[in-house]
């Protein structure tokens, strides 16, 4: 049931965890009880008001929820790669950034940042999807053209590395069927990695 | 800081996502003490009088939370690894090579062992004579095929009584039916032409 998106989040995607640990800078407007631990630098068993610190996701967004409107626990600010500068950046020419620099996971952090939501939300929405549109061409190009599968030092986050590899699966195997047609058995691939390590563990 | 551990287990998962390493005993232990710890400091704030709670309540949902977090990250560790196992029986067939077998748990192997079951009895459910899934995976041109064997496998006894010694780098023109599995499991290969 989870199977048919690789790229949709549920609840045991490993990368929708991994997303959300990525870190947030907040500022802590009230005190909170037995948290010092959440600030390295201090010896303090409680976490005082003002504290700057940054936070993996999802503990940000837990205090996030119970700011009320008359009392603010927390403040979340714009990540270092959503601030001004780095959007300029990404509009001036998002296909020669490399993404991965700051996160693995740059749209789907980027989502998360939007749904907080923050005063930037709407801008950053624009951003990722016309960074995406403006790198997509590259990705398209590579899957086409790409000989060996080695794909490192791209510059291209996870997701679209993932396209990247859909689509290149998709461009090889319509090459076979055009050369031999469908009926070639072939060795399963746990198999061939499988026995690649046995291999490698022998010399 | 809480779910580290949990955290370090789901990263490793992430990094060595095409193979199957050694269920991770000890890390999975050590998560569930930590949410013991949590779940007991929580009954703690609870047991406490009334007014002290107020105070009590940010850290009590930061337990909470991270009490959420091990679990959703265990419950991942555990599907992921299933997942795994479940595509093994349909890549490797219906037995383990022993050093993947060693890296499963008791219970995975268990599970392994109930799905094989389930698979026969439901193959065996289809049509008047069963069906075997796992073979003509791709719509099948003929009923021969060439192949060639790539390791010394030994004895192989065919459907009519007969039996065949596969030796490395023999070729042999077999029922494709028959090497449909030995191909999967990389111990013939189909000469193409």
């Amino acid at each position: 049931m989870f199977n048919s998106g690789g790229m949709r989040s549920h609840y045991f995607s490993l990368e929708s965890i991994l997303v959300t640990q990525e870190r947030v800078p907040c500022v802590f407007h009230q005190p909170v009880k037995h948290a010092g631990f959440l600030d390295s630098g201090s010896q303090n068993p409680d976490l005082e008001a003002g504290a700057k610190l940054d936070l993996p996701y999802w503990i940000a967004k837990l205090f996030h929820s119970l700011n009320s409107n008359n009392a603010k626990i927390i403040e979340i600010t714009l990540p270092k790669i959503f601030k001004e500068n780095y959007r300029d950046i990404l509009t001036a020419d998002a296909s020669l950034v490399d993404l991965t620099k700051h996160s693995k996971y740059f749209y789907k952090f980027g989502k998360l940042i939007i749904n907080i939501p923050l005063r930037e939300s709407p801008e950053i929405q624009i951003l990722l999807q016309q960074a995406f549109k403006d790198r997509f061409r590259k990705i398209f190009d590579l899957a086409q053209h790409l000989v060996s599968d080695f794909h490192g030092n791209r510059k291209l986050d996870t997701l679209e590395l993932e396209i990247l590899d859909r689509a290149r699966k998709c461009q090889l195997a319509l090459d076979a069927w055009l050369c031999h047609g469908a009926s070639h058995i072939t060795t399963a691939e746990m198999v061939v990695n499988h026995n690649k390590r046995k291999l490698a563990d022998i010399s | 800081m809480f779910c580290e551990k949990a955290l370090e287990l789901i990263q490793e998962l992430e990094r060595a996502k095409d193979l199957l390493s050694p269920y991770d005993t000890d890390s999975v232990r050590t998560i569930l003490e930590e949410m013991n710890m949590l779940y007991e400091e929580n009954i703690n704030v609870i047991n406490i009088s009334i007014d002290e709670i107020g105070s009590e309540m940010y850290a009590f949902r930061l337990r909470h939370a991270a009490l959420e977090r091990n679990k959703r990250c265990l419950l991942a560790y555990l599907w992921h690894r299933q997942q795994h196992v479940k595509q093994m029986r349909w890549e490797f067939g219906s037995i383990l090579p022993p050093d993947i077998k060693n890296n499963l748990s008791d219970s995975e192997i268990e599970w392994f062992s109930q799905y094989n079951r389930n698979l026969a009895v439901y193959m065996k459910s289809i049509g008047s004579d069963g069906l075997n899934l796992a073979l003509d995976m791709k719509p099948p041109k003929s009923l021969y095929v060439e192949v060639r064997c790539l390791q010394d496998h030994g004895k192989l006894e065919m459907d009519d009584g007969e039996i065949l010694y596969l030796k490395k780098n023999n070729q042999y023109l077999m029922a494709r039916a028959q090497c449909e599995p030995l191909i999967r499991q990389g111990i013939l290969e189909q000469i193409l032409r």
